[in-house]
């Protein structure tokens, strides 16, 4: 009996403890809509858990919010003339979480842990034109590669490329260790994750928090209100038609940036009656694409015109091809034998709540020019199936987000692509997108790039609705908050004002 | 010798029902569309990449070798591992499973404790305006969709008046883990309750029309044990087998609420398993729920035979 009571008293000690004053200082929590699926970086594809990663672990090299590639772990690197042999320099004094120093075998062993295909790293195939990895001294790293690729240097930039010492690899899943700012603390799934500062992170000065949790909400409004009580500091993902209210509110603020994605109704290029190019067209011109962007998105959002967004460098300016003109895209149905109209079915991707609206007022748009349109709401899993790789389907809605490079942004149109959803066969096409990827100058890559984007303009390949701005709100005392091209929530120069 | 083979013949009866609901879910999962091993890899992935990883998986045997194969692991406690948390099924519903019974026992509780009185009064006073004030707020209380009031909850007491967390677990340095229970809790038992003050209300009025609480009366029993000794007794069988239903429902874990305060209970595991086509884990919590559902039937047969000793648990 005095053994029970003993004890009681102490947990109730160690509880009153845990709770009291100074826990608070110096922790950020963010609210995120949803929960890693574990914290690997090379065995997933989950944005959800590259946004929290990429606080654990660093890549040798890391691009800046405006697009720019700027060293990470390597200091400095250089390029062969050839551009068949990349050498990174390491910086000095990178230390592991576990204490040790990193060296440049490390790095090494990281890339060929992504390209053994019993790791099953969903994105190897970027990593496979390097045909050998040398390791000179502890600092140096040079990759051989076998042929020209523009896009590599970027790619060493994304989450998936991460470095991951070999003593993390056992329990990468659950106990990640890497070199980033923060050291991994505890994950309990579907409800948060927290992050603790690692006091030799290789820049001084940095991280500027003690402790980062990640706290699951995945109901929109229910985040709102977690911003607005306090309970979080941070909401990761502001939903459209909540950025006025938080902007309105003077205790909140709100971060926002054009994302690096587009949306789009993919057209079925195979498919009769959208085989034609006219009746692609008269598709085009039927959709009032402003009335999207305001409709669904609540003006959030800016109209393209391809296959790109406009933060890339590599944007053509192509909306003036189909301005909104239901009577021609009447006349381009009629050219094709589609007077009467046709029967369209489009296909939307269940839980993306924004792709479907998309998709409902285009029925409508589209039901105007007397294209009788049927929406078909379908869960992913079975979208990917059916539409993606099955190309089973007719028209659907979906986006596309995420790389720095224009290369796997507009090499899925090739004929024998196995991204090809759309079934566009254009052999021009194919023979540049080939030119473009052996090409290593700027100025002559910007060129082939906004001349692909023309071609699939030209061919209305797909309506090309709009792309996204990104909103991120936060208590008016967050700091340092910065939004990326690529999807990351970076968090080492964040901080809180007392 | 009657109450021992009864329970035989009961738990033969549970474990063939759960059998039955494995290998039904086993079958059908099978043919839903929709690859684990394309959900793993993502858009990019090559076929051969594809081929290896349902290989890893076991995704390339046929079906009834795997079928056995999962009911040996089964018979020893093992429910295999989850192909996207590559951890055990187990170990991942014990971890849900606090959040989920606590959840489920607050809210019978609570809706029990509402509901009695407040069915023995509006009983007491049928046809006045104060039984017409239940009936309406109690038909309210079942039309209203929990994630709506799920959402009021939350607006009332952590945006107005600031007393409770919006959802959420409870973070080390949080204090009690209580606070942030309440409101779901609260959610859940709100129709719960409803439903109940519904069915009691009408079968006291049932019961207090029957020969013997006539007797009771004419024996001169005070009102007071009339209704409570007789009539409530005699009327809680029929809220019990809603009850029961309830509590089976709840223990499988209730997406919509635990979506809604941000919880991490069996409904958003299985939410996961269904998204991400995760077969063992999905088999593993449907298997889990069939078992919860029969257990709680079962014990709500033996508390039927509590409440009347004349429903002996022999002839059912």
């Amino acid at each position: 009996m005095g053994r029970l009571v003993r004890i009681l008293i102490v947990s109730l000690a160690v509880a009153l403890l845990l709770s009291g004053v100074g826990w608070g200082q110096g922790r950020l929590v963010v609210g995120v809509p949803a929960d890693v699926d574990g914290l690997d970086p090379h065995r997933t594809v989950a944005a959800a858990t590259f946004q929290v990663v990429c606080n654990i672990y660093d890549t040798l090299v890391e691009v800046t919010p405006d697009g720019r590639l700027v060293p990470g772990l390597a200091a400095s690197w250089e390029i062969s003339p050839d551009g068949l042999q990349y050498t990174f320099t390491l910086h000095q004094g990178i230390k592991v979480h576990t204490g040790r120093d990193l060296q440049a075998a490390d790095v090494a062993a990281s890339f060929q842990r992504i390209l053994n295909p019993a790791t099953n790293h969903p994105r190897a195939a970027d990593y496979r034109v390097i045909e050998a990895i040398e390791t000179p001294d502890a600092a140096t790293v040079i990759f051989h590669l076998r042929e020209k690729n523009p896009a590599f240097l970027s790619n060493l930039a994304m989450g998936w490329a991460a470095i991951v010492p070999p003593e993390a690899v056992a329990e990468a899943k659950f106990r990640p260790i890497g070199t980033g700012p923060f050291t991994f603390l505890d994950w309990v799934p579907d409800s948060h994750l927290v992050l603790r500062r690692f006091p030799d992170y290789f820049r001084p000065g940095e991280p500027l928090l003690d402790e980062v949790v990640f706290r699951v909400i995945p109901e929109p409004s229910v985040g709102i209100i977690s911003l607005k009580t306090g309970a979080v500091d941070v909401l990761s993902w502001l939903a459209p038609q909540d950025v006025a209210s938080v902007k309105a509110d003077p205790r909140l603020k709100v971060v926002e940036s054009p994302m690096n994605g587009i949306y789009l109704l993919a057209l079925n290029n195979a498919r009769p009656p959208l085989d034609d190019r006219r009746v692609r067209q008269a598709i085009n011109l039927a959709i009032d694409k402003q009335a999207i962007v305001d409709g669904v998105h609540w003006g959030q959002g800016q109209v393209i015109g391809s296959h790109m967004p406009p933060v890339s460098p590599f944007y053509a300016e192509l909306t003036d091809i189909y301005p909104y003109d239901p009577d021609k895209a009447r006349q381009l149905l009629a050219e094709a034998g589609c007077e009467e109209g046709f029967e369209l079915t489009i296909t939307l991707p269940q839980p993306y709540d924004f792709h479907i609206r998309n998709g409902e007022i285009i029925a409508q748009q589209l039901e105007r020019v007397g294209i009788r349109v049927r929406l078909e709401v379908m869960e992913w899993g079975n979208w990917l199936d059916r539409v993606y790789f099955g190309r089973d389907y007719q028209a659907a809605t979906i986006g596309h987000t995420g790389r720095l490079d224009p290369d796997p942004f507009l090499n899925r149109y090739t004929s024998d692509s196995r991204e090809n959803y759309m079934n566009y066969q254009n052999p021009d096409y194919d023979e540049l997108v080939k030119v473009g990827a052996a090409t290593l100058d700027m100025e002559e890559r910007v060129r082939i790039y906004r001349r692909l984007q023309e071609m699939l303009a030209e061919d209305a390949v797909a309506v090309y609705l709009m792309s996204p701005n990104l909103a991120v709100g936060m208590r008016a005392n967050v700091s340092g908050w910065q939004i990326y091209p690529i999807d990351i929530l970076n968090l080492r120069r964040v901080y809180k004002e007392e | 010798m009657h109450m021992r083979a009864y329970l035989l013949r009961k738990a033969v009866g549970m474990v063939v029902t759960v059998l039955l609901v494995s290998a039904i879910s086993f079958f059908v999962l099978q043919v839903v569309p929709g690859d684990p091993a394309q959900v793993i890899l993502g858009t990019e992935a090559s076929p051969e990449a594809l081929e290896d990883l349902r290989r890893q998986l076991g995704l390339d045997r046929p079906l009834g070798p795997r079928y056995w194969a999962w009911l040996k692991g089964l018979l020893r406690g093992d429910l295999g591992e989850s192909l996207r948390y590559q951890r055990p099924v187990l170990e991942l519903l014990g971890e849900r499973l606090p959040v989920t019974l606590v959840l489920t026992f607050a809210a019978v509780v609570l809706a029990m404790t509402a509901a009695l009185p407040v069915a023995l009064l509006a009983a007491r006073h049928a046809g006045t305006p104060v039984d017409l004030l239940v009936v309406l707020v109690s038909q309210l209380g079942l039309a209203l969709p929990p994630f709506w009031i799920g959402l009021l909850l939350i607006i009332l007491f952590s945006l107005k008046l600031g007393w409770l967390p919006p959802g959420g677990y409870a973070l080390p340095g949080d204090g009690t883990v209580l606070s942030y229970l309440v409101l779901p809790a609260l959610a859940l038992s709100i129709p719960l309750a409803a439903h109940l003050v519904w069915i009691l209300r009408q079968s006291i009025l049932e019961v207090i029309e029957r020969e013997f609480i006539r007797t009771a009366r004419a024996k001169g029993l005070p009102e007071n044990l009339v209704y409570y000794r007789h009539a409530l007794r005699n009327a809680l069988i029929p809220a019990m087998t809603v009850l029961g239903i309830h509590m089976g429902a709840l223990l499988g874990g209730s997406i919509i609420i635990e979506q809604i305060f941000s919880l991490p209970g069996l409904g958003r595991l299985i939410l996961f398993a269904v998204y991400n086509r995760d077969w063992p884990l999905l088999q593993g919590g449907v298997v889990f729920m069939a078992a919860a559902v029969v257990l709680v039937n079962f014990v709500t047969d033996l508390v039927y035979g509590l409440l009347d000793p004349r429903i002996s648990v022999s002839d059912t």
